[in-house]
């Protein structure tokens, strides 16, 4: 055994250009499945953290009726006692809390009128749990020099032609039930990676909206941060902890986490994740017939070769052995190959990223919950890379073994006559 | 001297003659409502909603009992078969193509109904002014050719709709010739104008009335009813959900 892996390697360093394309095959196929895994990753990390950094927050505490008629937004239902809750949370782990009321209004600058989604927020804390400050593209956060402050989404702002500065009118219901109108100013416009947030979002101060909309002190959610696991799946268990050890002290609330907030998109993503993996092993499986037609090539180039040495008295077994061992080194190569390039491919992914607002900012690409802007990054998955590896090595053992046996099985005069 | 006393005199008397013919801002309301409210009313309207220069044609064939059972079904290419119910504060509404139902709540209600300028949180309100405002009798005046008393309407009810109401009142056939809505801060929020009156009976009934959005520019909702029956008995049955959906 020990001389068919000398004259194997040998072949194998001969061939230099077929074991090279054969490898490059192999190096391609695996390394894109790793890159497409990490990105595929990467890509439902980006979406609930846009979902935990503009809405949802690690976990949410609203009371029952709220949340029973929450897509109404009415300002019938808030919380009792938000200081008490925020304390409980600081104490279970969150690393920061935030106030919130939602309410539907309407903006106009007195020629066209926008449906938005508005909210009262506290300007203090909000950067502690949401990124909309960070977000901001223009002008100030809550400078606090006007009474009545708004901040707008970029993409909303444009459309009503506003620009910071500009004053703007803000309708909606008041907590009783009353139409209200009044001038807003324009203190800052976001550019933010959630759509929704850019497309529609309106944020009045927890001090204007008061007289505004009567509120009367209402708190209708508290929005809880948790500091940034290293994966998605920790990030969303951690955020389940978090929320039972609030739901266990406080059960007359309700309690969600960013896992029971986005249970739809997740659901979503186990079903996308298992089609991914049919488009992985549909990647995979054009790179073994790759190395099965390489291999076979290899083999048919050779078969001259192959009459020399069974009259040389080499059995079929060992022709077979031998052709086995050349495919499998080979495939070794390539599969190592293609591992170290699938790292390299992922770790520019992780440390870049791909840039998505060039692509979709300004085309109007519906894309679903994925943000619109900044870069998409990847995820690790070291099991990729080991799948990847493995299936490489035992593609080429099986595609290795067909030619292996046909050469093993031609006889010698056959095989000298070959052309 | 002799004859500025006369003058005064005759001032205080003018005077007196006025303030017993005025009536109260509670007598004016109360008028506007015998006329306006019914116990049944049967009619074929039609509603232009006009914005950004563009404007679309809706019409509609309705019935309704008092202010809080009402049934619509637009009758225009466009939205044939589309049918509203309202019963009390909850409105229904009936999707032909997809035959099914929705109750419209929430956000939703905030919406311009079929795309006009009233909402449905309007649509839905059924107390009388009387009950939601208190009203004072601020003057009267000549308003498009017709006397008017000018009324103050300021809410009594937070949750009124409008926090201040100017009406102007046809002081001889006691319609409400228009309606400026204001919002809690003071901004105008919707001017309503009585286009046409028409006698029906022996009351004046309002037949054709534009509503426009303040906040916008040309957006506004003329609404006419084109034939009307008034306090005519009406099948109960037309106000259940069974019946939308059929």
């Amino acid at each position: 055994m020990g001389t068919l892996w000398k004259i194997a390697f040998r072949n194998v360093l001969r061939h230099k250009r077929r074991t090279a394309i054969t490898g490059v095959v192999l190096m391609f196929g695996i390394g894109v499945y790793i890159m497409f895994g990490s990105m595929l990753a990467g890509m439902d990390r980006m979406s609930i953290d846009s979902m935990v950094d503009y809405s949802t927050a690690s976990a949410k505490v609203t009371s029952p009726g709220y949340l029973e008629t929450m897509s109404g937004t009415p300002l019938d239902f808030g919380l009792d006692n938000p200081a008490a809750i925020e304390k409980a949370a600081l104490a279970s782990g969150a690393s920061g809390t935030t106030r919130r009321t939602a309410f539907v209004g309407q903006l106009s600058n007195y020629v066209d009128a926008l449906p938005v989604m508005a909210f009262a927020i506290d300007p203090a804390t909000d950067g502690t749990v949401f990124a909309l400050e960070r977000a901001v593209d223009a002008g100030e956060w809550f400078p606090g020099r006007e009474a009545n402050e708004i901040v707008l989404g970029r993409k909303l702002a444009a459309e009503l032609g506003l620009s910071v500065g500009d004053w703007v009118v803000l309708s909606g219901r008041t907590r009783p039930g009353a139409e209200n109108a009044d001038e807003f100013v324009v203190v800052a416009t976001v550019d933010a990676a959630d759509p929704q947030v850019s497309n529609s979002g309106a944020y009045v101060s927890y001090g204007a909206a008061e007289g505004f909309l009567e509120l009367d002190g209402l708190v209708t959610e508290l929005d809880l941060a948790l500091p940034r696991a290293a994966t998605l799946d920790r990030a969303l268990d951690e955020a389940d902890a978090l929320a039972a050890a609030l739901r266990a002290e406080f059960p007359e609330l309700s309690t969600r986490s960013v896992k029971d907030q986005a249970a739809d998109y997740l659901a979503m993503r186990n079903m996308k994740s298992k089609f991914s993996y049919v488009m992985m092993l549909v990647v995979l499986l054009i790179g073994g017939v790759g190395i099965v037609n390489t291999i076979l090539m290899a083999v048919y180039a050779r078969v001259k070769e192959i009459g020399v040495l069974r009259a040389y008295g080499m059995l079929g077994r060992d022709v077979k052995s031998l052709f086995t061992i050349e495919g499998v080194i080979v495939g070794a190569i390539g599969s190592l190959a293609g591992a170290l390039f699938g790292l390299a491919l992922t770790w520019y992914m992780v440390e870049y990223g791909i840039p998505v607002g060039v692509f979709f900012q300004d085309g109007g690409l519906d894309m679903g919950n994925l943000p619109l802007t900044g870069s998409m990054y990847g995820e690790w998955k070291p099991l990729d890379i080991v799948v990847g590896f493995v299936f490489g090595v035992v593609v080429s053992f099986i595609a290795a073994r067909i030619p292996a046996r046909r050469a093993a099985r031609l006889e010698v005069t056959d095989a000298l006559r070959f052309v | 001297m002799k004859r500025i006393i006369f003058a005064v005199l005759a001032a205080v008397a003018a005077f007196a003659a006025f303030a017993q013919a005025a009536p109260t801002a509670a007598e004016i309301l109360a008028r506007v409502d015998e006329n306006e409210k019914f116990s049944s009313i049967e009619y074929e309207g039609r509603m232009e909603l006009t914005l950004g220069g563009k404007t679309r044609v809706k019409t509609m064939k309705a019935v309704a009992v008092g202010a809080d059972k009402a049934y619509i079904e637009f009758t225009n290419p466009e939205d044939r078969g589309v049918r509203y119910l309202k019963l009390g504060d909850e409105l229904w509404m009936y999707f032909p193509k997809e035959d099914d139902t929705v109750k419209i709540s929430g956000h939703l209600l905030r919406e311009g109904m079929m795309g006009s300028d009233v909402s449905y949180e309007e649509a839905l309100e059924s107390d009388s002014l009387a009950e939601l405002y208190d009203a004072v009798v601020k003057g009267r005046e000549d308003y498009e050719g017709r006397p008017v008393w000018v009324l103050e309407l300021t809410a009594k009810k937070s949750s009124a709709s409008y926090a201040r109401q100017i009406l102007r009142v046809d002081a001889e056939r006691y319609v409400t010739l228009s309606a400026d809505l204001y919002a809690k801060s003071g901004k105008l929020l919707k001017e309503s104008r009585t286009l046409e009156v028409r006698l029906i009976g022996t009351r004046w009934y309002p037949v054709k009335v534009e509503l426009s959005d303040k906040l916008r520019k040309d957006s506004r909702t003329s609404f006419e009813l084109v034939s009307i029956k008034l306090d005519v008995p009406v099948d109960p049955k037309r106000f259940t959900l069974s019946e939308l959906g059929k």
